[in-house]
């Protein structure tokens, strides 16, 4: 069975289609990843000499992993990370250290065969490197008396709450949360922050069942960097949050320890980068939506700012979502207080708003090749949507009455 | 017969409101007064409610002169109850539909037609119409600066600044660094194409160059198209009769500069 791009749209529109597409489209994902994988190994292996022996020792190791094992392991980021820059640096570890992506995924895969204690061969592979689990589900710390499997937080049940792995605290400059410097987080800020996010994919679940579903099918580690301490003043560029594809299946939200994030901000947060998530799976799976050229690029109706054609065709599908969301949130109260409940209907009719434009948003793209007409299709038919809900809200002018 | 016409303006000085203002058959509107009674609310869709004064606007030919509302009272009372611009673009295309035709596209810029960054601009100029050049240009990222090494003689510019190419400065502060916007200054002689309709008046800033006059309808037209502007200025460099195309912009800032830039006003109001 294949995913079309109208049931992207389904899934989260109806209820009852959610499950079908969304597990339809991950066992396509499981299917063409390791194929994808594969790939970038043996290229990356017919590069240089010295590389032969470091994707044997991989190839070796993941051989020796069972299905479920190796399913954790593609899931994972270290694979999205290692195929996107094959010779480049993953992350630090605790000392500081750069760890290659090829390095990384090794140790992933290791890191499933550890029993505790843990054997010797394991010990100096992972040496000072920091091992955990290839979802971050668990981390191994040492103490003077040896090593302590350590559970990390989950949030929804499935996700892993990651504050100090060496990917929460990777520098990117290029990323709009990642070129904050890494400031570490207290354990009184953890429980915060644990439930906070507990709280707001709570609020999902309750007005939109569905997409918490969603969520748990395509979010597997929520990554939250501190970027500014607790009496700093906060900009609305603290409070972001963002998806990159070059680590699967991983959300990344900012300061979500600052009251200013908000549970329901954390909600939107948690389903906006999840959207993206899955709308990423679909294009490794089925091609990208469009090309990701930057060169010439359209404004978004919701922000006014610049962004890449791609871009703007996910947060169709993004806005899409938030606004079911919201418009339940809003509808059915939710206990969340006066204040809460107010700037949630200021956001749905900021979200709205980026749709009752006058233009289809198909014609706000500014390509080199015609897009493909399902994806404009679909992308119309869900502006037009919510257009005609506002409109019917939308009172035709009159004349005021001469008293 | 000439449309009943209506300029909307925003601006207390604006050009095209000044030179229609006294002549018959033409009303001006300040946008303030437009939307006096529109009933704007918290988390609300806009309820343009229009006063008895204001004058019939159905069936009429609009110069919907709305491109900027941060200066305007219906700006201040979005921000108040922090409501999406758009709404009130919406709200002023419910009142306006019924018109017989509007002089440009509605919305904010970036999102009408009227308004669209030169680069973007550039594009589908040159798609449209086949050897026309137009400006090398590099665009930044975020904070990331764009690769400029294949630029030659190129300023900094606002990618939303039609009109300026003498390499001043025309950057706001916020674009210093944010989606940094290179052009190459094009050469030759400039030439400013103001149109409206089918009617058309060239103007030469710097000196005369020998024009061929057979390449304007069609550029007016495209730019009529394209740009969802019944009326506009076209900013083309003239150099060994190859046209580079520059900028079309709504904003008409020369009009009132023409000699017959008034009559030029009037003879692209549509008829009945």
């Amino acid at each position: 069975m294949r995913t079309s791009i109208e049931d992207l749209r389904r899934a989260i529109e109806d209820p009852h289609r959610t499950v079908d597409v969304c597990s339809v489209l991950l066992d396509a994902w499981l299917e063409v990843t390791p194929r994808r994988l594969s790939e970038a190994l043996s290229r990356f292996r017919d590069k240089r000499i010295e590389n032969q022996g470091r994707v044997e020792n991989f190839e070796k190791t993941f051989k020796q992993l069972d299905p479920a094992a190796r399913r954790r392991l593609l899931g994972s980021p270290w694979v999205s990370g290692f195929m996107d820059d094959p010779d480049g640096v993953s992350h630090e570890d605790p000392d500081g250290r750069s760890v290659s992506t090829i390095e990384a995924l090794h140790l992933a895969a290791t890191a499933e065969f550890l029993v505790a204690p843990i054997n010797d061969e394991m010990g100096k592979l992972h040496q000072g490197r920091g091992v955990e689990s290839p979802l971050g589900e668990w981390v191994l710390r040492r103490h003077e008396s040896g090593f302590e499997k350590v559970e990390r937080a989950k949030v929804g049940g499935v996700i892993a709450l990651d504050v100090d792995s060496g990917l929460a605290r990777r520098n990117e400059p290029e990323s709009g949360t990642f070129c904050n410097p890494f400031m570490s987080i207290s354990s009184e800020e953890l429980v915060v922050i644990q439930e906070k996010l507990e709280a707001a994919i709570g609020l999902v679940d309750e007005a939109t069942p569905h997409l918490g579903l969603l969520i748990r099918t395509f979010t597997r580690r929520v990554l939250v960097r501190k970027s500014i301490q607790p009496g700093d003043q906060v900009s609305p560029l603290n409070l972001g949050s963002e998806y990159r594809p070059i680590h699967a299946g991983c959300i990344r939200i900012l300061n979500v320890h600052r009251p200013e994030m908000t549970v329901d901000l954390c909600a939107e947060a948690i389903l906006h980068e999840s959207i993206h998530s899955y709308l990423s799976a679909y294009e490794e799976v089925h091609g990208k939506f469009m090309s990701g050229a930057i060169r010439v690029r359209p404004v978004s109706p919701w922000s006014g700012n610049f962004i890449p054609n791609h871009s703007l065709a996910h947060a169709v599908f993004v806005y899409y979502a938030i606004h079911q969301l919201l418009g339940i949130l809003v509808d059915i109260g939710a206990g969340i207080g006066e204040e809460a409940g107010k700037r949630m209907k200021r956001r749905l009719m900021h979200v709205a708003g980026g749709f009752c434009i006058e233009r289809k948003i198909s014609t706000l793209f500014v390509l080199e090749s015609p897009a493909s007409p399902q994806l404009m299709a679909v992308v119309n038919e869900i502006q037009e949507k919510i257009r005609t809900e506002y409109s019917q809200r939308m009172p035709k002018y009159k004349l005021e009455n001469v008293a | 017969m000439k449309t009943p016409t209506i300029v909307i303006h925003s601006d207390p000085e604006d050009v095209v409101a000044a030179l229609l203002g006294d002549v018959q058959g033409v009303s001006v509107i300040h946008l303030d007064e437009l939307t006096r009674s529109w009933c704007v609310r918290e988390a609300e869709v806009i309820e343009p409610v229009l006063e008895q004064s204001i004058p019939s606007l159905c069936s009429a030919y609009i110069i919907n002169w709305v491109f900027e509302l941060s200066r305007t009272e219906i700006g201040l009372r979005l921000r108040a109850f922090g409501l999406h611009e758009n709404w009130a673009h919406a709200a002023l295309g419910s009142v306006l539909a019924r018109a017989h035709a509007l002089a440009h596209g509605i919305g904010p810029r970036g999102v009408s037609r009227s308004l669209l960054p030169l680069n973007v601009q550039w594009k589908l100029l040159s798609g449209r119409i086949p050897g026309i050049k137009t400006p090398q240009f590099a665009f930044g990222f975020g904070h990331r600066m764009p690769d400029i090494s294949h630029l030659e003689k190129f300023v900094q510019k606002s990618v939303w600044s039609y009109f300026r190419w003498n390499g001043d400065s025309d950057v706001a502060e916020d674009e210093q660094q944010w989606h940094p916007f290179f052009v190459e200054q094009p050469q030759g002689i400039p030439i400013v194409c103001s149109y409206h309709g089918e009617a058309f008046a060239l103007s030469f800033p710097r000196g005369w160059p020998e024009v061929d006059l057979g390449a304007f309808p069609g550029l007016v037209s495209a730019c009529r198209e394209l740009f969802d502007s019944r009326m506009g200025e076209i900013l083309v460099y003239q150099e060994d009769e190859i046209l580079t195309f520059c900028a079309c912009s709504p904003y008409m800032a020369g009009v009132g500069e023409l000699r017959e830039g008034k009559q030029l006003l009037l003879r692209g109001v549509p008829s009945n």
